[in-house]
């Protein structure tokens, strides 16, 4: 009985150990053949360097890239927490006309393939004369991200105690005042997760950027994606660490402040 | 509203397109064509391609599945330090672009790669597994993984782990235990999660293209080289509009389907 449970035992650990190789081999990888001083890609990379990381700093579709993706999804991160907290406002505290419409429609892009969002958008750029507005990327990004800011802000502003605005209201309290001292503390928190995941996926996103790619409106993966359609070499692997470098950050600060575990329903 | 003006409008002048003459000047002009459509069926090219995409797309699915499903249930009974570490090596990586991850699997997949290398050092050869169906595949189960292990392991985490005790205890064998009771009350997670990465397999380019190759095609890959490199809007709308209504389609029958099911709500439980 014994030896069974520790057979079963080693079991899971094996499966469990392959799991977790599964999921970091490939980003750690990348990482590894990023700092070779090699010029070509090679298993084990030889010698320790970062002049790669370098040269990818300095290759203008690269750099041109991050700037552009910093921007949008930083634009996307602002603009979008407050539409997202007027619209979870909204929902949550008011009952009106529609409001099933409204809220069908705020997941509603997250439902659709991003291919079909895509090709739907560079058409209308292609007959309205818009083709490679950065713009349109940003409002792509932006209402594909407003669905987690909605939801993340709903949550918090339903926990909000109603008794307490209404009693500042009633003690004598501009609006503004109450909405400042009384409200916004109590979603300070689920709001700035929102931005930070609005943040991470506009940072991503390919799936639809691709499609309005254009010499002003290439995203930094979108750039490493069409740079790798053709080359493989150590500076692909620079920018993709490069890529993880940014998107570490958000993390990071989503751990800060509210655990990254809970903020995923990880952890309770 | 932002919304409608980039989301709805945009689509529904899909459909709209779709059913557009091509021009070779401008991608498109106005008409009306509905042979787009006859062309998009009668072409064995696109249907080859549309059994292959929901070929890698169920298969990417199966695999993420019968991973997250067990290593969801070995980690309810975990202490809370182990299983929200597992949980975060499995599901952190949702925050690394795919292109990234993708990159990571040309590299490890790829000739003189990590395998080759490894293999090559105890004498054996690999078999030629970049650019084809099996490297996508196994991209796209990297990739999806942690979308469906959000979904399980949710819905395991809720079953009240005394229901099943207690139907052991009743006399139950652990087989029956899981086909009767386990499997049934955390189901709502499963479809959830095969809805969610089918949807995203089945529309994906970017691993697919850069891990598969020539005879890997699949609609989306199609789709993107028809709209970026031909111009050919109408025709890339046709494949779009195809896609996703197979898709919705495919998705509404497999949330349905375990809804009349009854679900979670098969069991009682006593008060």
């Amino acid at each position: 009985m014994r030896t069974l449970h520790r057979t079963k035992n080693l079991i899971a650990v094996v499966f469990v150990t392959l799991i977790a190789t599964f999921m970091l081999l490939p980003v750690l990888v990348v990482m590894a053949e990023a700092l070779t001083s090699a010029e070509h890609v090679a298993f084990p990379p030889s010698g320790l360097s970062l002049k790669w990381i370098e040269r990818a700093l300095e290759t203008e579709i690269f750099t041109d890239g991050i700037v552009l993706s910093l921007e949008v999804a930083a634009g996307v991160a602002i603009v979008g927490g407050i539409i997202g907290t007027l619209a979870a406002y909204a929902i949550t505290w008011h009952d009106f006309r529609g409001k099933n419409l409204v809220e069908t429609l705020i997941v509603a892009p997250l439902t659709l393939p991003a291919i079909g969002t895509g090709i739907a958008l560079l058409s209308l750029e292609s007959m309205l004369g818009l083709i490679g507005k950065s713009w349109v990327l940003f409002m792509a990004h932006l209402m594909l991200s407003i669905a987690f800011v909605v939801r993340l802000t709903g949550v918090g502003l339903a926990g909000i105690d109603r008794n307490g605005v209404v009693a500042a209201a009633t003690l004598g309290a501009r609006p503004r005042t109450v909405f400042w001292r009384i409200m916004f503390p109590q979603f300070r928190g689920p709001l700035v997760v929102g931005c930070l995941f609005a943040f991470i996926i506009s940072f991503d996103e390919v799936g639809i950027s691709l499609f309005l790619a254009a010499p002003a409106s290439t995203t930094f993966p979108v750039a490493l994606y069409s740079y790798m359609l053709e080359n493989y070499d150590p500076l692909v692997m620079a920018a993709g660490t490069l890529l993880v470098l940014f998107s570490i950050v958000p993390i990071l600060l989503v751990q800060r402040f509210v655990g990254i575990a809970r903020a995923l329903g990880l952890d309770e | 509203m932002i919304l409608v003006v980039f989301f709805v409008l945009p689509v529904c002048l899909l459909a709209v397109i779709s059913f557009f003459p091509t021009s070779p000047m401008t991608g498109m002009r106005t008409g009306f064509a509905p042979e787009n459509y006859r062309y998009f069926w009668k072409e064995s090219y696109f249907l080859k391609a549309t059994t292959r995409t929901f070929e890698y797309a169920i298969l990417a699915t199966i695999f993420t599945a019968l991973i997250s499903y067990p290593l969801s249930l070995w980690l309810v009974g975990r202490s809370r330090k182990v299983r929200v570490t597992v949980a975060l090596i499995v599901v952190m990586p949702i925050f690394i672009t795919v292109v990234e991850r993708s990159l990571g699997w040309m590299a490890i997949l790829g000739t003189n790669g990590m395998l080759d290398s490894i293999l090559q050092s105890f004498g054996a050869t690999m078999p030629r597994l970049l650019y084809t169906g099996t490297a996508v595949v196994i991209g796209l189960t990297n990739t999806l993984l942690p979308f469906m292990f959000l979904s399980v392991f949710a819905s395991v985490r809720r079953l009240d782990p005394s229901i099943p005790a207690a139907a052991s205890t009743l006399g139950a064998s652990p087989m029956r235990v899981f086909w009767r009771i386990t499997l049934p009350m955390t189901s709502s997670g499963l479809t959830a999660g095969t809805a969610l990465v089918f949807s995203l397999a089945s529309s994906n380019v970017v691993t697919t293209s850069l891990l598969g190759g020539g005879e890997t095609t699949t609609i989306p890959v199609l789709l993107y080289e028809q709209a970026t490199v031909v111009v050919d809007y109408p025709l890339s709308a046709v494949l779009a509009v195809s896609l996703c209504v197979i898709i919705i389609v495919v998705m509404n029958l497999i949330l349905r389907l375990t809804r009349k099911g009854g679900g979670e709500q098969a069991v009682v439980v006593p008060q």
